[in-house]
């Protein structure tokens, strides 16, 4: 019983879903709306579950005093710092807007920012180590610093001609292989939306 | 019907409904060919061509267990109930097979996730396999967390993970945008395995880039037919070899029809 109630009830609501999404009468729609509303407030009371797990975790680390518990400490911090914020002068006020605008929004902004220079170093190590086949890793560098100059504001002299091969790269060999990739990528999620509908999947219960 | 009216097809109704129906008969169907074949007097194991980074997660599995590290499986920063749940359930899946593994080992493994749900599913799935193997006392709930809830946040988060640790692969399966690239590189910074894959391209071939071993398109999704033979994952990964040959001879059908001019006023 306690594997065939959690079965049901995950198969009938993906059931009672997937008809509302696809034919477009009330009798299917409604409900399926209902469902989607408890869904979205489930998420939020476990997005609390896992706030208070985060915690946990990182108060474990800081108990644990390692290299990194400094981060950790300043995350129960800045938790407690934000979320007093919030409560006391409320999460529209100008204080909690302002850590959003010159604090967290900035921070991840920088962060954001790194992405640029982990990638260059991703491409050096991609031409560094030996992948099969061995062709794939210098195509797919050459590949990226093509369109990044044809992508450039600026016209670099001697490089004009780059401009049209980046067009042709974009719109007929990536435009293709994208397609391909995202139709097998499409055939997966349809595959693993079924198979948790046809409960030979339970990502839930025991 | 003339092309025209058919590239007018919306998939949201009726015909879409019809093709969903037609790929569950389908996975149905090899489903039961594959349970036979598991259950018959010669059991012959699911011939597929080969992906790398199953190929090379038993061993990463083993080196984990044999130095006394943990693995590092980060589910991405999508949510479930939303578009990236099918990417998340396919990282879980990819969670129960390693944590089965290795649960042998003093250090079990770590799982991050971006969204409440997810870390909540990963938690499951690490309790369930203790539990089926009589390990509960070894099941810490803290194994799986929630690494941020943004996905630059999570992406900071889960970066830590791999040194704090003290992890021996990072297994980067979920659903994941261009931060998959900041996870990717502090495993990178460690010299550990990196296994990554993500439904979405442009997470592909940030991947691609940073990864050993990446997984390209529905790579992701075929863990369970790869690693466990699970009868379902076999069924379902032949149905999509057969759903992709029929969109192909349709393209191709259309193309020509186009090409000839048929249907066009």
């Amino acid at each position: 019983m306690k594997r065939i109630i959690p079965t049901a009830i995950a198969v009938a609501v993906g059931i009672v879903t997937l008809l509302g999404y696809f034919i477009d009468r009330g009798e299917f729609k409604v409900p399926q709306l209902v469902l989607l509303n408890w869904a979205t407030t489930l998420a939020a009371v476990a997005l609390l579950v896992g706030i208070v797990n985060l915690l946990r975790v990182h108060a474990a680390k800081v108990g644990a005093s390692n290299v990194n518990s400094f981060y950790s400490l300043l995350l129960l911090l800045t938790f407690f710092g934000v979320v007093g914020v919030g409560f006391w002068l409320g999460p529209a006020g100008a204080p909690a807007r302002w850590v959003f605008r010159y604090l967290i929004a900035p921070t991840e902004a920088a962060v954001g920012a790194l992405l640029f220079f982990f990638l260059v170093f991703a491409g050096y190590r991609l031409l560094r180590v030996p992948r099969s086949p061995w062709w794939a890793a210098p195509v797919f560098v050459v590949v990226a610093l093509i369109v990044l100059i044809g992508l450039a504001p600026l016209t670099i002299p001697g490089t004009e001609a780059l401009g049209g091969i980046h067009n042709w790269i974009v719109q007929v060999p990536a435009a293709a292989g994208a397609r391909g990739i995202l139709l097998g990528v499409a055939l997966g999620v349809i595959a693993t939306g079924l198979r948790v509908l046809l409960a030979a999947d339970r990502p839930y219960g025991d | 019907m003339s092309t025209d009216a058919l590239w007018r097809i919306s998939t949201d109704g009726p015909l879409g409904l019809a093709v969903v129906l037609l790929f569950a008969a389908l996975m149905a169907g090899f489903a039961l060919f594959a349970r036979r074949a598991r259950k018959g007097t010669t059991p012959r194991p699911p011939a597929f061509r080969p992906i790398e980074a199953y190929s090379r997660l038993p061993r990463a599995i083993g080196e984990a267990v044999e130095t006394g590290r943990r693995l590092h499986i980060s589910l991405g920063s999508g949510s479930v109930g939303a578009s990236d749940t099918a990417s998340i359930l396919a990282g879980l899946t990819i969670v129960e097979i390693v944590a089965q593994a290795a649960s042998a080992s003093d250090k079990p493994p770590v799982v991050t996730a971006g969204d409440g749900t997810a870390s909540i599913l990963a938690q499951d799935a690490l309790r369930r396999v203790y539990t089926r193997q009589n390990l509960i006392e070894r099941y810490d709930p803290n194994a799986g967390r929630l690494a941020g809830a943004t996905p630059l946040s999570f992406a900071a988060g889960a970066m830590m993970t791999v040194p704090d640790e003290t992890t021996a692969a990072n297994l980067v399966t979920g659903s994941f945008g261009t931060e998959i690239a900041l996870i990717t590189e502090a495993g990178a910074r460690a010299g550990i395995t990196q296994i990554a894959g993500a439904g979405d391209p442009t997470a592909q071939a940030l991947a691609y880039a940073g990864a050993d071993h990446p997984l390209v398109g529905e790579e992701l999704y075929v863990a369970g037919a790869y690693l466990r033979s699970f009868p379902a994952h076999v069924g379902s990964v032949r149905a999509q070899d057969a759903m992709r040959v029929l969109i192909v001879v349709a393209i191709v059908v259309l193309a020509i029809a186009r090409a000839l001019g048929l249907g066009t006023p």
